[in-house]
């Protein structure tokens, strides 16, 4: 297949050449229609468009940042009714300006201007500058909008066509007027803009780019091996994918990811990344959900692959940032924003900037997750556009302790979080230090946290085997029961049996204690028998020969004599005739529950046999 | 037995025990420890009701397996001062018994009131069955030494109200002031037992703390209290009793006027005292329907 140059148009039916006319008429300049066949995969048509962005991009003022002035701005959509659109100077810490707009989609910014849809009918844009309205579009009845983007003086959006018979619609306005469309015979998602090109997945495998100025498709990738649903933009380069992300380089041409500048991060389980918006669902031209769960990245080619800068990959969900290490999915740090959502977050290279639902605007540093800067606009957001590629603010970050972030995330109330808590707890269980230990001990013992974070929590303290951190689970058991002021201890089944993995005779006494009150749940005797036996000690010895004959005749221990045969296994264990005595003592006395009479002459006989406690 | 007694002594669990276990009678099962050597007229010496027992046999009861049987035998040996009966009953403790059966030993060893019972029903105040730590406690409250003061007073944290109302009862008979606040704090939780044990200990100013509770305490628990402070002719000078009568005026319900019929029917009719006329006001007004 021939290579097609810039400026050529692809093939247009004759229904294309109708609506060519229907445009004409209107004002446009033109109009062209995707084909499913085309010259997918050109290496040079794809290394001419990428020269070409990169001849425009030298000559904007700031380089990453899309409007004109190079001033690093947040467009701010806030609660109200009407709306307000603010534009957020963040250099400065002020709103450049806030207008009453029903801003319905994502805010996307030009040279000069900042578009977005207006209700369900039209496109409007405003100047970057003061927020007076540029021009104004309808859209057509009828359609599905699915998205919105600008580069210099143009901006582009995709309609599906909702009639009898489906189409989709790429159109290009310059000055409010459409200034060429493309029409599809299948799925378009929402576009981007760069560098005077627009790019747009279509029927999820081709990534199609136009030159911004004549609608012409100037390249297209057809993408075989993995789905097409997104593409971003940013100054590092043009990305595109769907479960993993795609460099757009010459090595695109391969159409598959063997061959092309392709990277996934590596994630723990809890993690199902979404690296940029799903460019075919409606919703997620809006600010929505889909803005507060994923991931933030910036990626570039070096050596040949591509890279996440600093390595990191951040996982934003709803309050929480987590960064990764890409490679190994290792956590470096994890940052929680107190009591409110986080709504819309941008890694913008040098920064991850962030706004609340309260309001607060601030930045993180990708690297350590550290707070950079902080402030509020004064209104409650639902959503924004951050247009600061490479802006960083100026000053030191504030220290961070991701020990601390992820105490605070476990600890967060929100029954939303579960698998977040789980995710911070495991994490934090894996540090080493004695507050980590308390956090557990503490976490083990909050009957208010979902289940499956205490269970983790307890399994982690308990494989610790912490020697430092005894005196803390000595002081955790050392709480009694207390009608009065309602305390006892918690956790009691768990801190035995991290006592148990560390064996120190230090914690008899406490054991003695917990063994020894009415209170103590049955269920837990068990692992507190196995505790005093780990621990060993003549203290341990007296008191558990004390507990064998106290309850060998009770009937509560009938069905279920585990602690009491826990009991005779520690006793028999000690290799001394006097215990060995005790236990024959308790086996042939009559009034001894039969269960355990058996167990203890079943251990006895084991005993005389190999030396081996009696099985369990 | 050497061995069992080498782990007794060795191990140094319940004392009375090993002193079982080190006896030479143990291994019969009819262990007489301090016995040892006694003429068997001496084992059937008179018990205080004139009633003489065989304590080996009985503690051969006491040892069997029929759970009634031994529950009477612990019966027979709480109420014998003979030789060996105390022991008795010890020994089967520290052995282990059922439930049952140990309630009423502790029972049993509680009436002997000796300080050589301290160690087992310390541990047994401590038992996973409530009626046996109950027991244990009452048995505590005989005894003066500072553990089983310790030991009665903690049984007020118990999770069941029978331990509680032990340790009360205990509080009550030794007038122990200073669980005062603890018994307070349980009569906001709604703990009846406290009602009446409060009112024996309290003082003039137990009495005026406790009568500017109402509306801390359930009704019914407070009119019951100051109630029975109310009947008590020591609780000090007559404002005293006019303070807490006026209490119980404010009180809603039956409860407070049961405690002011108590109250008129235990001071003379022709009394001077300004709280009976207070009370009599109060009762009329109530009765009146005046509530």
């Amino acid at each position: 297949m021939r290579a097609r140059g810039f400026g050529e148009r692809v093939h247009r039916p004759a229904t294309g050449w109708a609506l060519a006319f229907l445009c004409v008429a209107a004002g446009c300049s033109g109009a062209g229609r995707l084909a499913l066949t085309s010259d997918d995969n050109n290496p040079a048509a794809i290394a001419r468009a990428l020269s070409s962005q990169e001849q425009r991009l030298a000559t904007r003022p700031g380089k990453g940042i899309a409007n004109s002035s190079g001033r690093p701005v947040a467009f701010l959509v806030a609660q109200g009714s009407p709306r307000n659109l603010i534009a957020w100077d963040l250099s400065e810490g002020k709103a450049l300006w806030t207008v009453a707009a029903d801003v319905t989609s994502r805010v996307v910014v030009g040279s000069s201007f900042a578009a977005y849809r207006e209700g369900k009918a039209n496109i409007v844009a405003r100047e970057v500058g003061n927020g007076k309205v540029r021009w104004s579009h309808a859209l057509g009845a009828r359609t599905t909008f699915l998205g919105l983007a600008a580069d210099g003086d143009h901006a582009f959006y995709v309609v599906q066509e909702d009639g009898a018979r489906r189409a989709w619609h790429l159109v290009a306005l310059k000055d409010g007027k459409e200034a060429w469309r493309q029409d599809a015979p299948g799925t378009l998602g929402t576009p981007t803009a760069s560098g005077g090109l627009v790019f747009v997945p279509f029927m999820t495998q081709w990534l199609t780019i136009f030159d911004a100025e004549t609608g012409a498709q100037v390249a297209r990738i057809r993408q075989d091996d993995e789905a097409v649903t997104y593409v971003r933009a940013t100054s590092d380069g043009v990305f595109y994918g769907s479960r993993g992300i795609f460099l757009l380089d010459e090595n695109s041409a391969a159409g598959k990811k063997t061959g092309a500048t392709y990277g996934m991060a590596k994630f723990p389980e809890f993690v199902r990344p979404s690296y940029h918006f799903d460019a075919f669902k409606s919703v997620q031209a809006e600010y929505s959900a889909y803005d507060r769960n994923r991931v933030l990245w910036r990626a570039a080619k070096q050596d040949g692959r591509l890279v996440f800068r600093d390595n990191t990959a951040v996982v934003f969900t709803y309050r929480f940032f987590f960064g990764f290490d890409a490679e190994t999915g290792e956590l470096k740090w994890a940052h929680d924003h107190p009591r409110f959502d986080v709504v819309s977050a941008e890694h913008v290279g040098p920064s991850v900037l962030y706004v609340s639902q309260e309001g607060e605007i601030g930045a993180l540093d990708p690297v350590n997750g550290s707070r950079l800067f902080e402030t509020k606009v004064g209104s409650r957001i639902l959503g924004a556009t951050f247009d600061a590629d490479g802006f960083r603010p100026a000053g030191a970050s504030e220290p961070t302790s991701t020990r601390a972030a992820l105490e605070s995330i476990v600890w967060n109330k929100d029954a939303r979080f579960g698998s977040q808590k789980l995710f911070a707890v495991t994490i934090l269980g894996g540090m080493p230090g004695n507050e980590v230990a308390s956090a557990l001990i503490r976490i083990i013992g909050d009957e208010n946290l979902p289940a499956p974070v205490v269970q983790k929590a307890g399994d982690l303290l308990v494989a610790r085997k912490d020697e430092g951190a005894l005196p803390l689970l000595v002081d955790a058991l050392t709480v009694k029961h207390d009608y009065i002021t309602g305390s006892r201890p918690r956790g009691v089944d768990v801190i035995a049996r991290a006592i148990a993995g560390i064996g120190k005779p230090e914690a008899v006494p406490v054991l003695v204690a917990v063994l020894e009150a009415p209170e103590t749940d049955p269920v837990h005797l068990k692992d507190v028998v196995q505790a005093l036996a780990a621990c060993k000690g003549s203290d341990a010895v007296s008191a558990l020969s004390k507990f064998l004959l106290m309850y060998r005749a009770d009937p509560t221990f009938a069905s279920d004599p585990a602690p009491l045969s826990g009991a005779v296994d520690a006793l028999l264990a000690g290799g001394r005739e006097a215990e060995r005595e005790l236990v024959a003592y308790v086996e042939g006395d009559p009034r001894t529950q039969p269960k355990l009479a058996e167990y203890a002459r079943r251990a006895l006989a084991e005993r005389k046999n190999n030396g081996q406690p009696g099985e369990r | 037995m050497s061995g069992l007694r080498e782990f007794v002594q060795g191990a140094g669990a319940l004392g009375l025990t090993w002193a079982l276990l080190t006896s030479p009678s143990w291994a019969e099962g009819t262990g007489e420890k301090g016995t040892a050597g006694a003429s068997k007229g001496a084992a059937r010496a008179l018990d205080p009701s004139g009633t003489a027992i065989d304590v080996k046999a009985v503690r051969a009861e006491l040892f069997g397996v029929d759970s009634d049987a031994a529950a009477a035998a612990a019966e027979k040996l709480g109420k014998s001062r003979q030789p060996g009966a105390l022991d008795a009953l010890l020994d089967a403790l520290s052995l282990g018994l059922h439930p049952r059966v140990a309630a009423r030993a502790i029972e049993a060893v509680g009436e002997h009131g000796s300080p050589s019972a301290l160690d087992v029903l310390i541990h047994y105040s401590k038992h996973r069955s409530a009626d046996v730590r109950a027991k244990a406690v009452f048995a505590l409250g005989k005894l003066q030494d500072p553990r089983a003061v310790s030991a009665t007073r903690g049984a007020f944290s118990d999770a069941d109200s029978r331990v509680r109302a032990a340790a009360a009862q205990v509080a009550k008979a030794r007038k122990d002031l200073p669980m005062a606040n603890t018994m307070i704090a349980l009569l906001k939780k709604g703990d009846e037992a406290m009602a009446q044990a409060l009112a024996v200990i309290a003082t003039p100013d137990l009495s005026r703390r406790v009568a500017e509770l109402i509306g801390e305490v359930p009704d019914s628990i407070l009119a019951e209290c100051l109630g029975a402070m109310l009947l008590r002719p020591d609780l000090g000078k007559e404002d005293i009793y006019v303070e807490i009568v006026r209490a119980l005026g404010k009180i809603p319900g039956e409860a407070p006027v049961v405690a002011l019929t108590a109250f008129l029917g235990a001071v003379p009719e022709k009394s001077s005292r300004q709280s009976r006329r207070e009370a009599q006001a109060i009762y009329e007004q109530r009765l009146g329907g005046g509530n």
